[in-house]
C-alpha cells in the first residue's frame, strides 16, 4: 500500500509540471499583448510606442521565454501571482477567498449528491425493474436535458419569489447554501445514482448474499449487506465529483451571485486580467489533480484489487 | 449499416430523429422560416404577448420571439455539430493512431491526452476563452482544443480490441499497407463506439455551450442564442418569468431528443445489447462511464 501511495504520488508530480507549462504557454499565445491590458486598465490616455516598450520592461517580458517560466512556477509555489492587470491588488488576495468560498459550496454540494446518488441508487436496486425504479430513472433521463441555470431560476422564481422561503444570492447562513448546492446535485445525482444501482445489483448475483439469504436474514440486512460493498463506488464517485463540481460551480455561481471563483473567473475573462487567469487556471487544475490523486489512493485502500494494476 | 437500421424500430428514437431533423431543417433555412427579421427593435411592441404576427410574443426590445429562436438554432444547435464533428475527427484521428501502432506513437499521445484530461472541462474552456476573448467562435475552437483528448482516450481502446484480432494480424501478414487495414478493418469496426461516444456528447456540448452564453461569454448581442435569451428574460423573470418559456422549452426538447437518439443508437449499434435485463444494467454503466468526463 505505502508503495502505491508513493507510486502515484510521483505520477502526480509530472502532471502538475506539465499542467503549469501549458497553463504559462496559453496565456502567452493571447493575441493581446499584456502591457496594452494594463496600460488600458490604468486608463492612460495616449497607449505610444514607448509606453508599451517601458511597461514591458517593468512587467519582465522581455526576458527569455523559459527563465520566465521558472520565475513565475518559483512565485506560484510561495502563492504569488502576481497583481491583477486592472484592479492591481495582488492576485492572490482576491483568488484566495473566492477558492474556499468554492470549496464550501462544493463540499456541501458533494455532500448532498453522495446522499441522493447513495438513497435513489438503493431505492432503485431494490425496487429493480417495478414503478419507482422506472420512474426514477424516467425522472433522472429527462432532468440531464435541463440546462442548470435554467433549473436555477425556476427554483428561485419558486421558492424565493413566489414562496419567499430562501434568499436569491450572496452567502451568509446556511439558508444561502440550500437552493445553489441543490441544483448541483440534481444535475449530479441524477448521473450518479445510476453507478451505485449498477454495483448494486452487479452484487445481488454474488455468492454471499445467497449465503446470506440461505441463512435466514431478513431482507434489509441482506440490503445492508450489498450496500456496503457497493458503498465503494460511492467513494469513487465522491473523489470524482469533488473536482468535477470544483470546475463547473461557474453557472450556478453567476446565477446566485455566489462570491467565488465562478463569478472571479468571468469577470476576470471579460475584463482581460490575464494574471487572474492564469492564476484561476493553475490553481483548479493542481486542485484536480490533487484530488484524483486522493481519491485514487483512497480507493486502492479500500480495494487491494486496484493496486495490482500499479506496481 | 444494417444495424443503423435497427433504429427505426424503436418509436422514440423515430420520434427525437423527426424532432432534431426538423429543427436542424429550420435552422439551416432560417431566412425563409423566420417569420421577421430577428434583430428588428419595434419599441412599441416591448413584452407583447401571443399575438397572429408575433405567435410568440417579444422580447424587452420588442424583437420577434420566435424568429430569434429560429435563428438561435444556428449557434445553439448546428455550430455545436459543427464542433462536436471536428473534435471527434482530431479525436479519431489521433485514438486510431495510438490504438492501431501502440508503442512510442501510443505513449506520447496518449501522455498529451493525460494531461488535457487534468484540467476540468470548465476550466479549460474558460481559460481559452480568457486568452481569446469572449464569443461564440472561441468557445468552439476551445470545445475543440478540450475535447478531442477524451475522444482519443475511447476511440483507442475501442481499436485496440480490434487490433489485435487474428484478421488483422493476417492483412498485415499479407502485405496489406497500414491505412489501407485502418481503412477497411479498424473503422468500420470501432464505428459504433465512435458514434455513441460522439452522440452522448451531444448534449453535455449543447448545454455547456448555452451555460457560457448564459454567462455572456458566448455570442455577442444582438445576435439571438438561446442561452442568451434565456439570460435576457433572467433579468425580468420576476415580472415577467413567461419569456424564459420559449427558449428554456427550446433546450429542454433539443437535448432530450439528443439525448433519447443517442441512448437509442447505443442499443442499436451494440449487438451484445438484447433486451435482457442483464444487458440493460450492463449498458447503464457504460452510459454513466462516458458521460462522467463528458461535463
Amino acid at each position: 500500500m505505502k508503495l502505491y501511495t508513493a507510486r502515484r504520488l510521483l505520477l502526480a508530480l509530472p502532471l502538475l509540471l506539465a499542467i503549469s507549462f501549458l497553463t504559462f504557454v496559453l496565456i502567452n499565445l493571447s493575441p493581446m499583448d499584456p502591457a496594452v491590458v494594463v496600460l488600458q486598465a490604468q486608463e492612460v490616455p495616449q497607449i505610444t510606442d514607448a509606453l508599451i516598450a517601458q511597461t514591458k520592461e517593468e512587467l519582465g517580458m522581455n526576458r527569455p521565454f523559459l527563465t520566465r517560466y521558472a520565475d513565475w512556477l518559483l512565485d506560484c509555489l510561495r502563492l504569488d501571482f502576481g497583481k491583477s492587470y486592472v484592479t492591481g491588488e495582488p492576485v492572490w488576495s482576491l483568488l484566495g477567498p473566492a477558492f474556499l468560498n468554492t470549496l464550501k459550496l462544493t463540499l456541501v454540494a458533494s455532500a448532498a449528491i453522495i446522499f441522493f446518488s447513495v438513497l435513489l441508487g438503493v431505492i432503485c436496486a431494490v425496487t429493480e425493474g417495478r414503478a419507482p425504479d422506472k420512474s426514477i430513472r424516467g425522472t433522472a433521463f429527462l432532468m440531464t436535458a435541463i440546462p442548470s441555470y435554467l433549473l436555477a431560476s425556476v427554483m428561485i422564481w419558486m421558492f424565493s419569489v413566489r414562496l419567499n422561503l430562501l434568499p436569491t444570492s450572496g452567502m451568509g447562513t446556511y439558508k444561502h447554501y440550500i437552493l445553489p448546492a441543490s441544483v448541483i446535485a440534481v444535475s449530479y445525482a441524477g448521473l450518479y445514482f445510476r453507478s451505485v444501482r449498477t454495483s448494486m445489483l452487479s452484487q445481488l448475483n454474488e455468492d454471499y448474499v445467497l449465503y446470506a439469504r440461505a441463512s435466514g436474514l431478513s431482507e434489509k440486512r441482506v440490503t445492508l449487506h450489498i450496500l456496503r460493498n457497493s458503498l465503494q463506488v460511492a467513494v469513487s464517485i465522491f473523489g470524482m465529483a469533488i473536482p468535477i463540481v470544483l470546475g463547473s460551480t461557474v453557472v450556478i455561481e453567476n446565477v446566485f451571485a455566489w462570491p467565488g471563483l465562478g463569478r472571479l473567473s468571468v469577470r476576470s475573462i471579460l475584463g482581460r486580467d490575464f494574471r487572474v487567469i492564469q492564476a484561476y487556471v493553475l490553481l483548479l487544475a493542481s486542485a484536480f489533480v490533487v484530488f484524483n490523486t486522493l481519491s485514487d489512493i483512497v480507493n486502492a485502500a479500500m480495494n487491494p484489487r486496484l493496486r495490482k494494476g500499479m506496481s | 449499416m444494417k444495424r443503423l437500421l435497427n433504429l427505426g424500430r424503436d418509436k422514440l428514437a423515430v420520434l427525437s430523429l423527426i424532432v432534431i431533423g426538423s429543427v436542424l431543417t429550420a435552422g439551416i433555412f432560417a431566412p425563409f422560416v423566420a417569420p421577421h427579421d430577428p434583430q428588428q427593435v419595434n419599441m412599441g411592441l416591448r413584452y407583447a404577448g401571443m399575438s397572429s404576427a408575433y405567435w410568440l410574443g417579444n422580447d424587452h426590445l420588442g424583437r420577434c420571439i420566435l424568429s430569434r429562436l429560429i435563428y438561435g438554432i444556428r449557434p445553439s444547435v448546428l455550430w455545436v455539430l459543427v464542433a462536436l464533428l471536428a473534435s471527434v475527427g482530431v479525436g479519431a484521428l489521433l485514438g486510431l493512431a495510438a490504438g492501431y501502432f501502440r508503442e512510442k506513437i501510443d505513449a506520447v499521445i496518449m501522455r498529451i491526452c493525460d494531461v488535457f484530461l487534468s484540467f476540468p472541462g470548465y476550466v479549460m474552456t474558460l481559460a481559452v476563452v480568457g486568452i481569446l476573448g469572449p464569443g461564440l467562435e472561441n468557445i468552439l475552437i476551445a470545445f475543440i482544443a478540450t475535447k478531442w483528448a477524451w475522444f482519443a482516450r475511447v476511440i483507442r481502446t475501442s481499436v485496440m480490441q480490434y487490433a489485435e484480432k487474428d484478421y488483422i494480424k493476417f492483412a498485415r501478414a499479407s502485405g496489406i499497407g497500414h491505412v489501407r487495414i485502418i481503412r477497411t478493418h479498424i473503422v468500420p469496426a470501432a464505428f459504433a463506439d465512435i458514434a455513441v461516444v460522439s452522440s452522448s456528447s451531444v448534449c453535455s456540448m449543447i448545454l455547456q455551450i448555452s451555460g457560457l452564453s448564459f454567462l455572456g461569454l458566448g455570442i455577442q448581442a444582438p445576435n439571438p442564442e438561446w442561452g442568451m435569451m434565456l439570460n435576457e428574460a433572467r433579468e425580468v423573470m420576476f415580472s415577467k418569468p413567461q419569456l424564459m418559456l420559449a427558449p428554456g422549452i427550446a433546450i429542454v426538447a433539443v437535448v432530450s431528443a439528443f439525448n433519447f437518439l443517442s441512448d437509442a443508437l447505443q442499443v442499436a449499434l451494440d449487438p451484445k445489447l438484447g433486451a435482457s435485463a442483464e444487458s440493460r444494467r450492463n449498458k447503464e454503466g457504460k452510459q454513466a462511464r462516458y458521460e462522467y468526463i463528458g461535463s
